[in-house]
């Protein structure tokens, strides 16, 4: 691909095959954060990206280069996925919105203080753990997922997440930091069940 | 020469360690994150944890179906493209902030219209609340201002029901769109019933609660493949419910779904006038024999940038809903969000405008005309707005959210406007600290007493929390205290909320995967159980 500043030069004078390059290069990635942004709505993740794309369309001649491209692009992306849901949401048959496990506000609950450590002290502990992990990224809050995901799959760094998601980097790394405290909480209550289960 | 890397904090080198782990840490970041690693072994723990959390996210990528639809995605792209005159187009965006028009396209064109997305007639609440003082009032003439009178007494005891006796019962997979109360022990509330978590693949049916002997429960039998998404009523023994059928996967042969309250039995109507193609509705009586419906017909792409929007409205006069001509929305760019009703002779509209986002905010229609008001009149250009409270001609509120820019970049606030019969103020809406996450004011609801009431939703804010919002001093009619509460715990978003009496408030929420009954009582708004 080209150079995806001058792809988006090329955009800004009406040039289809540069768009087409663009679109075709960031689709995978935007496709997998609208997924979750949607809870896996397909029809609404196919509508956000061209909604996405044509905003992209529309608005290439002012970018800016203040930004990388990929940070410009999920910009918008979050902002179609934020009027998406806020419409949704106002329709009986909205998506689901698991907030309810959204508890920022008491983020060094009783089990903060157990280490981390004391439950990797071996190989298959880990292993259980790692089912455990997943089932508890399952259950954490969308935008706790998001930041996660936006660090880990999507690879940006603080300014550029905090550039995503319009807050200060300091409200991100706090954001990283509870979805740790949250996983450890509900990783614990995932071991403390199987456990209970176990015995 | 290199510069000496000063030796890192364990607080420090942890709150880096996620990028550390992503491989994302500029070099002298990364090379200071190492040195510090390697003599720390409780650091060494937590870049475990990381490293394990990055595989359970790779594990949860590997759930998102293969993507299939690259080609057919581009072709859907490229068929709404059309052919530009570069230098008209590169002059006009070079003046053009971006974010300003990434915004405006995100707040009007997302969330298109689709089968089971209806997206303009979604939420709003209160105006049901007007419909019942007017109500109030037919009796007596329709002297607007009069409808400041409460539709239940101003002075009823606190609350009707014993708080910790109120009860809702709502279905798994229930979402309640509107309620309307006909007195402090009695209302309906309205919704759908999915068949399934999955709005993409789930079939619905409708939902209705009643509330009677302190208890919210369902009522009647469902409707299949259809939904009922507003509620008003315009007395105890007197109102309507609409919606609207699926009939097939893009709504054009969806029809509108029209129940009548007569007689103590819901009766579903023919409405002749209304088309096929009915995508959602929203009805506002202010009498028996007088209401207001306006039918969301859809909307498709006209230009690669702007979708053409479908409504119609109805007046049911004489036993007959006729149409009004919508006149007032000439290019068919604008989304009509809420009506609200305070006579059978005024009819008042919101929305916004996705054209050039200046065309419409407000319209009114009495004495068979409509007034309107583009963003520009009412101080706030590209402001949507979501709620109207019409108590009076010169008496009226409307909530939404308005554009700004500030160092850090493009926002969004929360926005209140007050019409005072000639000119519009916005009110200052103090001491709310969290504007830098795009809140919307979405519903407002109103005292007996005049006091005003907006709720953001949590969709923006970092802790999903909601918002309310509260001018206590026009209560007493003055104007400008405005103060601001959290939300309950667990609710994202407030749809309609009606106060049957200055202290007592009933209204529908979403929480979590579900939809709640909100109280209000004694200064304290919580969801029932």
């Amino acid at each position: 691909m080209q150079d995806e500043r001058l792809l988006l030069a090329q955009i800004a004078t009406g040039d289809e095959e540069a768009l087409r390059q663009l679109y075709l290069a960031y689709r995978p990635r935007l496709r997998r954060y609208l997924w979750h942004q949607l809870a896996g709505d397909n029809a609404s993740v196919e509508d956000a990206l061209q909604e996405v794309f044509l905003a992209v369309w529309r608005t290439a001649g002012g970018y800016r280069g203040e930004a990388r491209v990929s940070t410009w692009l999920y910009q918008i992306t979050r902002y179609v996925a934020l009027g998406v849901r806020r419409r949704q949401a106002r329709q009986p048959d909205a998506l689901p919105l698991d907030l309810d496990e959204d508890n920022d506000r008491f983020p060094y609950g009783p089990h903060d203080a157990q280490d981390w450590s004391a439950a990797n002290n071996s190989c298959e502990r880990r292993a259980l753990d790692r089912v455990a992990l997943r089932d508890a990224l399952a259950r954490l809050s969308p935008r706790h997922r998001e930041a996660l995901m936006l660090v880990f799959q999507h690879g940006f760094s603080p300014q550029e997440v905090a550039q995503i998601l319009d807050v200060p980097a300091g409200t991100v790394k706090s954001r990283i930091s509870y979805a740790r405290k949250a996983l450890m909480r509900a990783l614990d209550l995932t071991l403390t069940e199987e456990a209970r289960h176990d015995a | 020469m290199t510069p000496e890397i000063p030796e890192m904090t364990c607080a420090a080198c942890r709150e880096l360690l996620p990028w550390q782990t992503a491989d994302s840490l500029t070099s002298a970041e990364r090379a200071a994150v190492e040195r510090h690693l390697a003599g720390c072994a409780e650091c060494q723990h937590e870049v475990r944890l990381w490293s394990d959390i990055a595989l359970a996210l790779a594990d949860a990528e590997r759930t998102i179906p293969p993507d299939g639809g690259a080609d057919s995605g581009w072709q859907a792209l490229r068929n709404h493209l059309e052919p530009r005159v570069p230098m008209v187009v590169a002059q006009r965006r070079s003046s053009t902030p971006l974010a300003e028009t990434a915004l405006t396209a995100a707040a009007s064109d997302a969330g298109a219209p689709r089968r089971f997305s209806c997206p303009t007639l979604a939420a709003p609440a209160v105006v049901i609340l007007v419909a019942l003082i007017a109500a109030l009032f037919v009796g007596f003439g329709s002297r607007l201002r009069q409808a400041r009178t409460p539709a239940v007494s101003a002075t009823a005891t606190p609350s009707a029901c014993a708080p910790d006796a109120l009860r809702a019962t709502i279905p798994a997979n229930g979402r309640l769109s509107e309620l309307s109360m006909t007195s402090a022990r009695a209302g309906w509330a309205v919704g759908a019933i999915a068949s399934g978590s999955d709005p993409s693949t789930a079939t619905f049916t409708t939902l209705m609660l009643r509330f009677e002997q302190c208890q919210w429960a369902p009522f009647g039998d469902s409707i299949a493949s259809a939904r009922l998404g507003s509620i008003s009523m315009s007395s105890a023994t007197d109102g309507w419910a609409v919606g609207n059928t699926f009939a097939d996967a893009n709504g054009v042969n969806d029809t509108l779904l029209a129940l009548h309250y007569s007689g103590g039995v819901w009766q579903w109507v023919s409405v002749p006038a209304a088309p096929t193609g009915v995508v959602g509705a929203k009805v506002r009586m202010t009498s028996a024999g007088d209401g207001w419906m306006l039918l969301d017909l859809g909307g498709r792409h006209v230009t690669p940038y702007q979708k053409q929007y479908s409504y119609m409205l109805l007046h049911l006069q004489n036993g007959v809903w006729t149409p009004v001509p919508l006149t007032f929305d000439q290019s068919g760019t604008s989304i009509l969000w809420d009506i609200a009703a305070s006579s059978a002779d005024d009819c008042w509209i919101v929305g916004y405008d996705t054209g050039n986002g200046d065309s419409f905010d407000v319209a009114h229609y009495h004495q068979g005309a409509w007034t309107s008001w583009s963003g520009s009149q009412l101080g706030v250009r590209s402001a949507p707005l979501y709620s109207i409270a019409p108590l009076a001609p010169d008496d009226v509120w409307v909530a939404g959210q308005y554009p700004y820019h500030d160092a850090s970049g493009d926002h969004t606030g929360p926005l209140v406007l007050h019409f005072d019969g000639e000119k519009w103020t916005r009110a200052p809406l103090n001491d709310f600290q969290d504007e830098s996450n795009d809140h919307a004011l979405m519903a407002l609801a109103v005292q007996p007493s005049g006091g005003v009431w907006a709720f953001t939703d949590g969709f923006s804010d970092p802790l999903g929390h909601i918002y309310i919002a509260h001018d206590a001093q026009e209560a007493t009619g003055g104007s400008g205290a405005w103060t601001w509460t959290t939300g309950p715990d667990h609710i994202v978003w407030i749809s309609s909320v009606v106060f049957v009496s200055d202290h007592e408030a009933f209204g529908v929420a979403g929480a979590g995967l579900g939809s709640a009954i909100l109280h209000y009582v004694n200064g304290v708004w919580s969801a029932l159980p």
